[in-house]
């Protein structure tokens, strides 16, 4: 009851928690410099030049950095791969530098492995531990000690090589899940150039893509969409054309003028078709001289013939044939889910004709291949060390988990954003043979899965702290160089591998020391580009060397002409009956190979195609969904003769009939709250399978059964489910 | 239920009032680590606002003047005092002093000092006779109200998005 | 100096990397909502690219539009606040003022384009991504409606150090964040005020379009209808 005296008492109360709750004048520091650094105008912020690594395109960035705090990542205008423009990848990369759980100090393995319970020790303490191990396993060569990386580039590359080589140990690892083997192999083949091109997106005229995804992840995919705008839209009379075969509707297949859908596969037989069409009635040059490749077998892969191999109409494959060659400069291209079949370089070597048919090798709005490394021939035959190496590794890969499981390796040093752990199939039982290694160090920012495995985890410097030079893999033609530097001090208590390595020979000694004789990465980088003309500082606050002296293109035309690539059907594991669904993966244009999974911007970045966030999904056409009694949203399990995971079913209009597409990235069972239990890893189902002839992963050869099941959880996708379908309403 | 006797109410009411009076003190009355005074440095010695607060023409923050601007005159003049001896011993150790804010604007406001002195603005204007105190107070409420006469005055932009963004 | 500020995209360039969504987000301090709130349609993006199928066939393209405040010259959000909390300002951007904000959410519901988005809690960044930051412009609180400005901030920033250096801005100088990062250059930014302005030039574009345009907003973004390809 209120009466008087508890009224009087109760507004007192309020009035006292009123005021109390009001003394928010308690005083804030405010702290000056001790020593102002000079030109330093408070509040302004500085820019600092540095590479992206978020994917392996390393597009040249600039990072807004305030009070010594980095604010905003931008592309680079100097740099001549992507030209000030940066994709969702580069701009998320913040949230890693600045993420919760990331890794602030080593950490030793306290109880069994993959128990997760490390605790934190000293860099004294970890170094020593790393040493001690060395010196127990150095001997004589070869050394049992295996280093499993990313693909690494310039002067690390470089200081990994002689380590390893100084160590006695011949069993270096690259591993890069989404390697050109097949491209290599093809090139090799059908131009004798062993390398990746310099693609002209933005001069040509017709663009023919075959499974293509460089407008989203293959290759340099900022520089690719530049140029694709340019295509487009930067000259006055011209518009290129875009036409797209594959089995899917992909982001950048949705940019195309005309989608012709064919099955997983046969990417190499349609390019055959319009080959055929060439040939047959003289549309180029270069057709005209071709009656060897005509003879050889060309003049059976008909347009009809073709049809019923690939579901394309022969009518459609004949008429993109004239188009193709009346709109000179064309150029042909394909991607991930053209290489990635069993017969993978079959595929991209008829792609590759189609290029030599058109007589675009070397020509504006063609290919060409230059020599990127032209600017360092001083290092004779260490030169293509400071390249990327543009292989998977997928065959040493192979080799080390055989050699780990039987026991020939007593120390692995894991590093990298490839993690192996998620990236490798399960059937490869790569866990399973890392556990057998007696010792596993891991150089790593984040404990995902390959580095929750180890008995000692160093904690290295994200991208944005860290000292590198890089030859980007495509977008320049050897005259470019990207310098890394630290745009913060470092924010955690962490130390490079490179630098963790040349302590290490300094310790160890010897031949060691003579081969990495440096103090600092630092110190190797700023000897090596002493003497190039431009001052240090310059190229640093510029972001690299762009002016470098390119070699000359190498030869493109084989002096015997065209060949037609020894013909291979794409195989699939599974048979029909039980796995009615061919499995077509693409990298995840927000995660890629799984790396950007941890970053709460890229997960809630929704997908361009399913509009997803957040989860994984499963795409398969409404058609096929009908024949399967699926409707848009079920959960389904997705099993593949080598595992199986739960998904949500996602129609998805552009996808061929029989066949179910998933993105990869997503699924970590580690690797942070963001990332995990998310769905599941469609690398973990897929089989340990060889591409024929260049010994890459192939991805795309499996069959998958999807059964509607109860699973937990629900996809959660931004598009409106009728609104998407009426475009009509809003244009 | 509570009934606290009259005894405890007088308690009370006395507690809330201390509260009261503590909370207006600490508001008037911010201490700082260095007995700083502004009216000796400017009153009597005449020293331009600019010379330590030198961020005021190119920032949005007027700066406070680090340890080594102190220590310019202070390496040699007055150095017996006991509060410049902390300064020096700040300046020893190189660490920051490690002042508490008087000024402050309310929250989600973007106040550009560089454009304010640039114009022309006295600083006492908004710091009005700072150069007459011994211990720095701010005396202005800073209400936009207060803000806004002046812009109108002057004719500068009052768009609600020249401040608050 | 008399400004009025404009956006244009290219349809045929966007290639609906969503780039400008990460990007808009970085430098805007835009909270991060989780799997639970985006599935109550509660994403705090303040620009979107929606993705619309064109056929329901095996041959089914998607068109990708990106979609940020179109600061509406007749804005249906400006005039229903009942405090004044958004309105036109002088440079022709529908400026929101956060401090005057109470939350009804009229403007939302107003808007067309639904590019409102309204802060339902007080997001929190974890420590350390609140290093992140930017300190340019405020983190917004729990009850307050936000969307696209723009990168005010960034307009801001240009026309003071043009003003420092007493000169005109030049065209290209003021690039809102998806402008500046978008790969294909779909994006562009400027002055209407200025007739040489390569955003001029595009409003004159015969290719151009406005989101409904029927319903007299007069928006300032304008789209550039995507091309079809000659043949087949």
């Amino acid at each position: 009851m209120l009466d008087r005296r508890n009224f009087l008492k109760l507004g007192g109360a309020t009035a006292f928690a009123a005021l109390f709750g009001g003394c928010d004048k308690i005083p804030k520091k405010i702290i000056p410099f001790v020593i102002p650094p000079e030109n330093h105008t408070l509040g302004e912020a500085l820019w600092y030049a540095s590479e992206c690594r978020q994917c392996p395109a390393g597009c040249g960035i600039v990072v807004r950095v305030s009070e010594g705090r980095a604010k905003k990542i931008e592309g680079n205008p100097l740099h001549p791969v992507n030209r000030g423009k940066l994709c969702a990848r580069g701009q998320a990369a913040l949230q890693s530098l600045y993420h919760p759980e990331r890794l602030a100090r080593p950490f030793a393995l306290t109880g069994p492995r993959g128990s997760g319970r490390f605790r934190e020790i000293s860099w004294e303490e970890a170094l020593s531990l790393l040493l001690g191990e060395m010196k127990k396993i150095r001997g004589k060569a070869p050394t049992p000690l295996l280093m499993l990386t990313e693909p690494m580039r310039g002067h690390r590359n470089l200081v990994a090589a002689r380590f390893m080589r100084a160590f006695g140990s011949p069993d270096r690892v690259a591993w890069d899940p989404f390697g050109q083997d097949a491209f290599l192999a093809a090139n090799e083949a059908v131009f004798g150039v062993r390398d990746v091109p310099e693609i002209d997106i933005a001069r040509t005229r017709y663009l023919l893509s075959f499974s293509g995804d460089f407008l989203e992840t293959w290759g340099s995919p900022v520089h690719y969409a530049r140029a694709y705008g340019a295509m487009r839209q930067d000259r006055a009379t011209v518009r290129g054309k875009f036409v797209h075969l594959g089995p899917r509707l992909s982001m950048t297949a949705a940019s195309a003028d005309l989608f012709l859908p064919i099955a997983p596969g046969t990417d190499g037989v349609a390019a055959l078709g319009i080959a055929h069409v060439l040939v047959k009635e003289k549309l180029t040059a270069q057709a005209i001289g071709a009656s060897a490749l005509w003879n050889e077998g060309l003049k059976e892969f008909t347009p009809e013939v073709v049809a019923k191999k690939t579901g394309a109409s022969p009518r459609v494959l004949a008429y993109v044939a004239r188009e193709f060659a009346g709109n000179q400069p064309g150029l042909a291209m394909a991607g991930n889910g053209a290489a990635g079949c069993t017969n993978g370089t079959f595929n991209l070597a008829c792609v590759a004709l189609l290029n030599v048919l058109a007589g675009n090798a070397g020509m504006p709005g063609g290919l060409s291949f230059p020599n990127r490394v032209a600017a360092f021939t001083r290092y004779g035959a260490e030169a293509g060390l400071l390249a990327p190496p543009p292989e998977s590794g997928y065959p040493a890969v192979r080799g080390a988990v055989g050699k780990m499981r039987s026991g020939g390796f007593r120390m692995a040093l894991l590093s990298g954003s490839t993690n192996p752990a998620f990236t490798l199939p399960a059937a490869l039982k790569f866990r399973e043979a890392l556990l057998a290694v007696p010792f596993i160090v891991s150089f790593a920012s984040f404990l995902d899965e390959t580095s929750f495995l180890s008995d000692l985890v160093l904690p290295v410097p994200t991208f944005l702290e860290d000292w590198g030079d890089d030859i980007a893999p495509a977008g320049h033609s050897g005259e470019a160089v990207t310098l890394s530097q630290p745009v913060v001090n470092a924010f955690h208590d962490t130390r490079s591998m490179a630098d963790i390595l040349l302590a290490a020979a300094k310790e160890l000694g010897g031949e060691m020391r003579r081969a990495l004789p440096w103090e600092s990465f630092r110190e190797c980088l700023e000897e090596a580009y002493r003497g190039t003309g431009k001052p240090w500082e310059d190229a640093l606050r510029e972001g690299g060397f762009f002016s470098l002296a390119p070699g000359p293109s190498r030869a493109t035309a084989r002096a015997s002409g065209p060949a037609l690539p020894k013909v291979a059907e794409a195989s699939f594991e599974g048979e029909a009956a039980k796995y009615p669904l061919v499995f077509h993966v693409y990298p995840s244009t927000s995660h890629y190979d799984g790396r950007g999974a941890n970053l709460p911007w890229l997960q809630e970045l929704p997908d361009p195609v399913s509009t997803a966030v957040w989860r994984n999904w499963v795409e398969i056409s409404p058609g096929t969904a009908k024949e399967l009694g699926l409707s848009d949203g079920d959960g389904v399990i997705v099993a593949s003769p080598s595992g199986s995971l739960e998904a949500f079913v996602s129609l998805h209009p552009g996808v061929a009939p029989g066949v179910a597409a998933m993105p990869l990235g997503q699924g970590h069972s580690h690797y942070g709250k963001d990332a995990r239990d998310r769905g599941g890893n469609p690398f973990s189902i897929l089989p340990a399978r060889e591409e024929s002839v260049a010994r890459g992963p192939a991805w795309q050869s499996t069959r998958v059964s999807l059964t509607r099941a109860k699973i937990g959880g629900r996809l959660v996708r931004t598009a409106h489910p009728e609104g998407q379908w009426k475009i009509g309403n809003v244009m | 239920m509570l009934r606290p006797g009259p005894k405890a109410t007088i308690v009370a009411s006395l507690l809330v009032l201390l509260l009261f009076g503590a909370s207006v003190a600490a508001r008037a009355r911010t201490s700082q680590p260095i007995l700083y005074s502004h009216k000796v440095h400017v009153s009597s010695y005449k020293i331009d606002c600019r010379f330590c607060h030198t961020e005021a023409t190119k920032s949005a923050s007027a700066g406070i003047p680090s340890v080594e601007k102190c220590m310019i005159c202070h390496r040699v003049i007055a150095v017996d005092h006991p509060e410049i001896k902390k300064i020096a011993q700040y300046w020893k150790e190189k660490k920051p002093i490690p002042w508490n804010r008087v000024t402050e604007l309310p929250d989600h406001t973007y106040f550009p000092h560089k454009r304010m002195v640039n114009a022309g603005v006295p600083c006492l204007t908004c710091h009005p006779g700072i150069d007459k105190m011994d211990v720095a107070v701010q005396q202005r409420e800073f209400t936009m109200g207060w803000c806004m006469d002046c812009h109108r005055k002057r004719g500068v932009s009052i768009d609600c998005w020249t401040c608050h963004v | 100096m008399k400004h009025r500020w404009a956006m244009a995209i290219d349809l045929d360039r966007c290639t609906g990397c969503g780039a400008c969504v990460v990007a808009c987000s970085a430098e805007n301090n835009i909270p991060v909502v989780g799997e639970e709130e985006a599935a109550k349609g509660r994403l705090m993006h303040w620009i979107r690219v929606n993705r619309y199928w064109e056929e329901d066939s095996p041959s089914a393209r998607a068109v990708y539009l990106p979609v940020p405040c179109m600061h509406c010259e007749r804005a249906p959000c400006e005039i229903v606040c009942p405090v004044y909390a958004t309105y036109h300002n002088e440079d022709g951007l529908n400026a929101m003022v956060y401090n005057r904000c109470i939350g009804t959410r009229y403007c939302a519901n107003n808007c067309p384009y639904s590019v409102r988005v309204f802060n339902w809690y007080d997001y929190k960044w974890e420590k350390p991504l609140d290093e992140q930051l930017s300190p340019d412009l405020s983190v917004r609180s729990r009850g307050v409606m936000e969307k696209c400005s723009f990168c005010v901030q960034r307009i801001r920033r240009v026309k003071d150090k043009a003003a420092e250096e007493g000169r005109k801005i030049r065209d290209g100088e003021v690039q809102p964040a998806c402008v500046q990062t978008c790969p294909p250059g779909a994006l562009v930014f400027g002055d209407l005020e200025d007739p040489d302005s390569e955003i001029s030039r595009m409003f004159r574009d015969p290719r151009r379009f406005r989101l409904f345009e029927h319903l007299g907003t007069e928006p300032h973004v304008v789209y550039l209808k995507r091309r079809k390809g000659a043949g087949v």
